[in-house]
């Protein structure tokens, strides 16, 4: 990794949110403040750059296709800076908030790239690196439609849509893995902060866009004021210590959930996604607000719709009800051209989202390969909320415990009033502001974060139930907005209850805040130590893979197995940097949404015994060992096959943790 | 002048924070304590079946910390003593005593301060003196992390035990910021640029809400911008480490 790698992904990145910010002043032409354009360009950029993109690779050759859609954003970026400089857009905030906000947003950045840097090189979360990261690495250096890095032969239903734009960044600026994803995610980090920012501050004002951006990237899951009284469970006689472990569990509910703040380190595909949707609830709310240019508005904002749904499909029910609730608002003011255009957008956003292939058009359309997610409607657990750990944050909180095997917990169980009070304070104060103050503008608002919240109530995932959470993590992130938007009608309430007012909106945001602020010293600490303690060794293993030709098949000894083994730490996590950074397959079938059962079984049989049979079924031709990790029996099997001329050796790592085989089979004898 | 006494004052008072930061000593860990879920029992120890612990230190060490356990009524106590051999049977590098005190947790975190530092990177031998007269059964914590920072091994009655088998324990390095940052930048150069990574958003927040608060106060510019910041800072770490 290099500075200068680092620089030039981020400019690469950047390219789609000024990009953004052209089509944002074509769009409202009459907007001269620039705050709100460079809100809300970031997440119109990445909206139309990811479905120009995704649409593109559907159609034509890979290389084109990236190049075509990047000369297109390239272009309009620099027409986009020709343009600002001669309207000069006003910056209208005072440089005491200017400074206030640059400095807050600054720390939610460098929050999201130390979860984000974690996950890659401290073991702190796994599936962001061995799958998400994994499928970047091999879209960058394949073919297209991408193969799964665990079934090489199939095509993974999943969504794709973040991890092309990831490999997009490397293919065109030749930097690497880590560098482009981490660009691509502080980029939609920073724009959807914009894009919350710029949606409300054009139709309130600055100080209700700052709010709402701010209670939706600090929400947390787990209350705060558990902390004194948190049964932490370590044995440890530095509070110190004790704290470093904390970070995760502050923003982690009981629904194993986590807060926006963990999310790029989790699931940087989520980020990218509502990045986009943000672009798209910005161009609506400016249709609705009566622009003369509504035919491309509703058009672009059902293209960041789709690029939203395509990114991360569970956004799209969330974002539908909104968008059902503005129609049904629109055509009781007897508005029917606005409702009409609001339904003509959700329509053609999911129409656009099936243009792309990954899980949504597999959902639809079906798919000869892999199982497709499945939903059943299950209404007999309405009003619930799923309690389970989701995969890649399965830790216990110690702010709550809920008993074993229980698995749902009603909206209104204790643990819930206890952990998210001030969802409830929120909603119920949002209602007050509707019925008497006549806010129907926060309609929308409650009506998402509510939407979110009894979808898993609605809804179960038939292929992994637990997935359904994701719905509850959108659901606490989207509440946070809400309350922003509750606290900052509190602050501006006038009249001899101001103080009051004022009392309960700083409390309201003190409870959103409070476990992001005090998990903010804490977050260091997730980059003190490492799991993965040949990385320089399996760094190198990786830039060695990386420079054959694409296409290798790897067999790790040791290492996983199963979709539970690719997110520990175990075998000093060299799998991970095999799949991702070598973007060499490992093909034992991650899971159901490709062949698992077939690769899984003749994988097994591979590792075990290095059967010929496995071997060439799979079609692998490499064996990556970590020599001192290796069992007698593996040693007796490796030895035997190197006896036979199977195995010959083609890498040394620097210390000898590290050795790469090449795998002869009968094909290749 | 009126406004300039809020701005040299929050000045010196800031100044005075950040340093009393860099220069109270305060209790680093130096190895790392394993999972709570794996502490197991072992017991009952006596003065006749001493329990101890080989170790090797990476840094100099000045307290040891042990999880004992005293099988009587709540608030019952014993006086315990450590001593720090050069091995099994050796020479004494150092000793201490502490009080374990029966709680209705279990084990009760004894903290051991010692008379002289243990050196670094020499091996060394803790045991365990229980008094001969003491009346309640006295259990000690274990652990089979088998964790790279204990290299060592449980001992019992001066006897080797199993090899993955530690007395859990924790030792600590009473120093200050200034003379650990230099270890923290050997040993752990991400978590450091981390938090200077943390300190620049931060101090810009308080700078821009001086700043905010400050056009229409302008005595509370200097003190909002420069002092909240270091008493956090000071809170979070005294409160963590001291």
């Amino acid at each position: 990794m290099s500075l200068i790698d680092l620089i030039l992904a981020f400019v690469l990145a950047g390219v789609p949110w000024l990009a953004g910010v052209r089509l944002v002043m074509w769009l409202a032409p009459g907007e001269p403040r620039l705050p709100i354009l460079l809100g809300a360009g970031g997440g119109v950029g990445i909206g139309a750059f990811l479905l120009a993109l995704m649409t593109s690779l559907r159609f034509l050759p890979v290389e084109i296709a990236v190049r075509g859609v990047f000369i297109l954003f390239v272009a309009l970026a620099i027409w986009a800076a020709v343009e600002l400089r001669r309207r000069r857009p006003l910056w209208d905030i005072s440089s005491g908030w200017s400074i206030l906000v640059f400095g807050f947003l600054g720390l939610v950045v460098v929050g999201a790239a130390m979860n984000f840097a974690s996950g890659v090189w401290n073991g702190a979360t796994h599936e962001n690196l061995a799958v998400r990261m994994a499928m970047t690495a091999h879209m960058a250096a394949g073919d297209w439609p991408p193969a799964d890095p665990y079934a090489p032969g199939v095509e993974r239903l999943y969504r794709y849509t973040a991890q092309a734009w990831g490999a997009s960044v490397m293919r065109i600026g030749g930097v690497g893995l880590f560098e482009a994803v981490l660009a691509i995610t502080i980029t939609s980090v920073v724009a959807i902060f914009g894009g919350i920012f710029a949606t409300v501050a054009s139709f309130r004002n600055y100080l209700f866009g700052l709010f709402a951006a701010a209670g939706f990237v600090t929400a947390a899951h787990a209350s705060f004021l558990g902390l004194w009284r948190a049964p932490i469970g370590e044995y440890s006689a530095s509070r110190g210590e004790i704290l470093a472990g904390l970070d995760r569990e502050l923003v982690q509910g009981f629904t194993g959930s986590h807060g926006f703040a963990l999310l790029p380190g989790n699931d940087f595909t989520n980020v990218v996604a509502i990045a986009a949707g943000f672009g798209g609830a910005f161009l609506t709310v400016q249709l609705l607000r009566g622009s003369s240019a509504r035919i491309p508005l509703a058009a672009l904002a059902a293209v960041c719709l789709g690029a939203m749904a395509a990114a991360a499909e569970q956004t799209l029910p969330i974002a539908l009800a909104t968008l059902v609730i503005l129609a049904l608002g629109c055509a009781v003011r007897r508005d029917w051209r606005a409702a009409l255009t609001v339904a003509l957008i959700a329509v053609a956003g999911v129409a656009l989202a099936l243009v792309t292939q990954g899980s949504l058009s597999a959902i639809a359309f079906g798919s000869e390969v892999g199982s497709r997610a499945s939903f059943g409607f299950t209404p007999e657990n309405f009003l619930t909320l799923p309690t389970d750990a989701m995969l890649y944050s399965a830790r216990t909180s110690p702010f709550f415990t809920v008993p074993a095997g229980q698995v749902r917990v009603g909206f209104f169980n204790p643990i819930v009033l206890k952990e998210l009070p001030w969802v409830f304070l929120a909603f119920g104060l949002g209602a007050y502001f509707v019925f008497r103050a006549r806010r129907f503008y926060l309609v929308p608002f409650l009506g998402m974060a509510l939407t979110a919240f009894l979808i898993p109530g609605l809804f179960t995932d038939r292929v992994y139930p637990i997935n359904i959470a994701r719905f509850t993590s959108v659901g606490v992130y989207l509440a946070g907005l809400a309350a922003g938007l509750v606290a900052a009608e509190l602050w501006t309430r006038s009249g001899r209850f101001r103080p009051a007012y004022r009392a309960v909106g700083v409390t309201l945001m003190i409870l959103v805040m409070g476990s992001w602020v005090a998990s903010v010293p804490l977050w260091p600490a997730r980059l003190y130590d490492t799991a993965n303690v040949s990385l320089a060794e399996d760094l190198e293993v990786a830039a060695f893979l990386r420079d054959g030709l694409y296409g290798r098949r790897a067999l790790v000894l040791p290492g996983p197995t199963t979709l539970a083994g690719v997110i520990t730490d175990d075998w000093e996590g060299q799998h991970k940097f095999v799949v991702a950074f070598g973007a060499t397959s490992i093909p034992f079938g991650l899971d159901a949404y490709s062949g698992g059962g077939w690769y899984g079984a003749h994988y097994r049989r591979a590792y075990d015994t290095l059967d010929p049979e496995a071997m060439q079924a799979l079609g692998i031709d490499t064996v990556v060992v970590a020599p001192q990790l290796l069992s007698a029996d593996q040693v007796e099997m490796l030895t035997r096959a190197r006896g036979d001329d199977r195995l010959v050796l083609d890498f040394v790592s620097s210390d000898g943790a590290r050795f790469v085989y090449t795998y002869l089979s009968d094909d290749n004898d | 002048m009126t406004d300039r006494v809020p701005a040299i004052g929050s000045v010196i008072a800031a100044a005075v924070l950040w340093i009393a930061l860099l220069l109270v000593p305060v209790d680093w860990s130096v190895s790392s304590v394993p999972a709570a879920g794996s502490l197991f029992t072992v017991g009952p120890v006596s003065s006749y079946i001493v329990p101890g612990q080989t170790i090797l230190p990476t840094e100099p060490v000045d307290r040891v910390a042990v999880p004992i356990r005293v099988g009587g009524p709540f608030g019952s106590s014993v006086p315990i003593r450590l001593l720090v051999l050069t091995e099994p049977g050796g020479d004494e590098l150092a000793a201490a005593a502490a009080t374990a005190v029966s709680i209705p947790a279990g084990f009760d975190l004894v903290v051991f301060e010692l008379d002289s530092p243990l050196p670094p990177s020499r091996w060394a031998y803790l045991e365990l003196e229980i008094p001969p007269e003491t009346q309640w059964p006295i259990l000690i914590g274990g652990t089979r992390s088998d964790l790279a920072e204990f290299p060592g091994q449980l001992y019992l009655r001066g006897q080797a035990g199993w090899p993955d088998q530690d007395l859990f324990h924790q030792l600590l390095r009473r120093q200050n910021l200034a003379s650990r940052i230099p270890v923290i930048w050997s040993l752990h150069r991400a978590a450091l640029l981390g938090y200077v990574a943390l300190l620049l958003p931060a101090v810009t927040i308080f700078a821009g809400l001086g700043l905010v608060v400050g056009r229409r106060r302008p005595v509370l510019r200097w003190p909002l911008a420069l002092l909240p910041l270091p008493v956090m800072v000071g809170t979070y770490y005294f409160y963590a480490l001291l």
